[in-house]
């Protein structure tokens, strides 16, 4: 199974481990950049951040310096010294638009918001923290998902490393990924996928807001488990069949 | 579509599911449940269209052996018409999506009688009540008459009979009156051909037209 692990970032472009796919993390001239939106108050570093969203700082950390150990080695790099880390300036947010292509004129991209609100309300409603898809993998993983996997948005954030020259900023987004349940294959009876909570391992997952490929539907199946809605839109439909 | 779950018992499932669907990109999420609905916006419906095979599923889970075939049935003829929808909305055709097209027409096709006891206009309804109501005030008359003590058991079977008696007679009232035969589903047929005499139909769409008479009427 391939997971983020799988995945190095060189030079702008993340490599998937076995199956040499190369995924840019920055858009081409011509495609237009994912961008995070709805700007939230009262989060100004990383341990604002996990009381905000209730989160243990410690699985917090843990998972950030995964994703860091995962990064390239050079000066954009996060520090991995969790004491560096914590000083740290983070800004929170509540949207990312993604454009997505149009499926037969590729030229042509539909804006897709994906919301993350944590505990807070939306729209004078309850807290909407959206589906998404993230690419993990090559398309030769989890059978018919083709390398992508459904995850809920925990938090949209912006990081800037300014103990380096570069003073780079990482945009990035929590995730809380649920597992494909068998192989990500189609159900024959049914017609659809079925994923499910993870269990034995660690759900939660810090991402480049560039690997959330897009907004996913699903919808719940019995007790921690969902159906992938694969007819939602023209372009779901044709990814995933 | 109500009456599916209804008879199997997944009506609870169906609307929870139903309720359960999660916000989407220009899909708006319905605060009442499918049952409360009485009528549906074009708006609407193509937003059911998008997650209905999803909700059914999901109200369809876990089916015991005498009702895995019929849910079989019901998920595949649902599904083939979704299908059929979605790649009705592609902007160019190939050979290739107009024959996977009229596959999944002739799949909804071969699996729509699933559906057909559900297809029970409103006046063969009340047709079917009105001679129900007749058989049984019958039946009570000619229990009046008779004479003579019956023992429990035997009154009993008797209202078993009564009861299969006009469940078959309904049966045969109400199964020849059901049909698919309605205009927007006979044009679904055409739909290929269509495609590869005149190429886009979505073109020939009136609905410009139609919204410029609503202006029209607004000035005059």
């Amino acid at each position: 199974m391939q997971t983020i692990e799988g995945l190095s970032k060189v030079d702008g472009v993340i490599v998937v481990e076995d199956s040499g796919m190369e995924m840019p993390t920055v858009p081409s001239g011509s495609t237009p950049r994912r961008v995070l939106k709805g700007h939230m108050k009262n989060t100004r570093r990383l341990t604002e951040l996990c009381t905000a969203l209730d989160i243990h700082y410690s699985n917090m950390m843990e998972e950030i310096l995964r994703f860091i150990r995962q990064a390239a080695a050079d000066d954009r790099r996060l520090p991995a010294d969790p004491a560096e880390l914590r000083l740290l300036p983070v800004e929170r947010f509540a949207q990312l638009e993604i454009p997505v292509p149009d499926v037969q004129e590729t030229d042509r991209f539909q804006n897709q918001r994906a919301r993350c609100t944590g505990t807070k309300a939306f729209r004078n409603g309850g807290s909407r923290n959206d589906w998404v898809w993230v690419q993990t993998g090559g398309e030769a993983n989890f059978g018919d998902l083709r390398g992508r996997v459904v995850a809920r948005l925990l938090a949209l954030f912006k990081i800037r490393n300014i103990l380096s020259e570069a003073a780079a900023v990482h945009l990035l987004a929590l995730v809380r990924i649920l597992d494909p349940i068998n192989g990500g294959r189609f159900h024959i009876p049914t017609g659809h996928i079925p994923v499910g909570n993870r269990i034995n391992s660690r759900d939660m997952r810090i991402v480049f807001k560039g690997a959330v490929i897009g907004h996913a539907q699903v919808i719940p199946s019995g007790e921690k488990q969902w159906i992938v809605n694969h007819r939602i839109d023209l372009r779901t439909f044709n990814e995933i069949y | 579509m109500e009456g599916f779950p209804k008879k199997h018992k997944r009506q609870q499932a169906f609307d929870g599911a139903w309720k359960e669907i999660p916000p989407y990109s220009g899909f708006s999420v319905q605060k009442k449940t499918y049952r409360e609905i009485t009528q549906w916006q074009g708006k609407e419906m193509s937003n059911i269209g998008c997650c209905i095979s999803a909700i059914l599923a999901s109200a369809l889970r876990n089916p015991d052996s005498s009702q895995y075939q019929d849910f079989k049935s019901a998920l595949k003829c649902v599904s083939a018409l979704v299908d059929f929808t979605l790649m009705a909305q592609y902007r160019s055709h190939t050979p290739d999506t107009l024959s996977y097209m009229e596959s999944y027409l002739q799949t909804f096709h071969r699996t729509k009688v699933i559906f057909l006891e559900f297809r029970t206009s409103q006046a063969t309804r009340t047709q079917g009540n009105h001679q129900d109501r007749e058989l049984r005030e019958l039946k009570a008359d000619q229990q009046a008459k008779e004479v003579g003590h019956r023992t429990v058991i035997n009154r009993r079977r008797l209202a078993d009979q009564e009861r299969v008696e006009r469940s078959d007679r309904r049966a045969d009232l109400i199964w020849p009156e059901n049909h698919f035969n309605f205009i927007k589903m006979h044009y679904l047929t055409h739909f290929a051909s269509r495609v590869r005499h005149f190429g886009y139909i979505s073109m020939y769409s009136t609905e410009i037209g139609e919204l410029a008479d609503k202006d029209h009427i607004k000035d005059g």
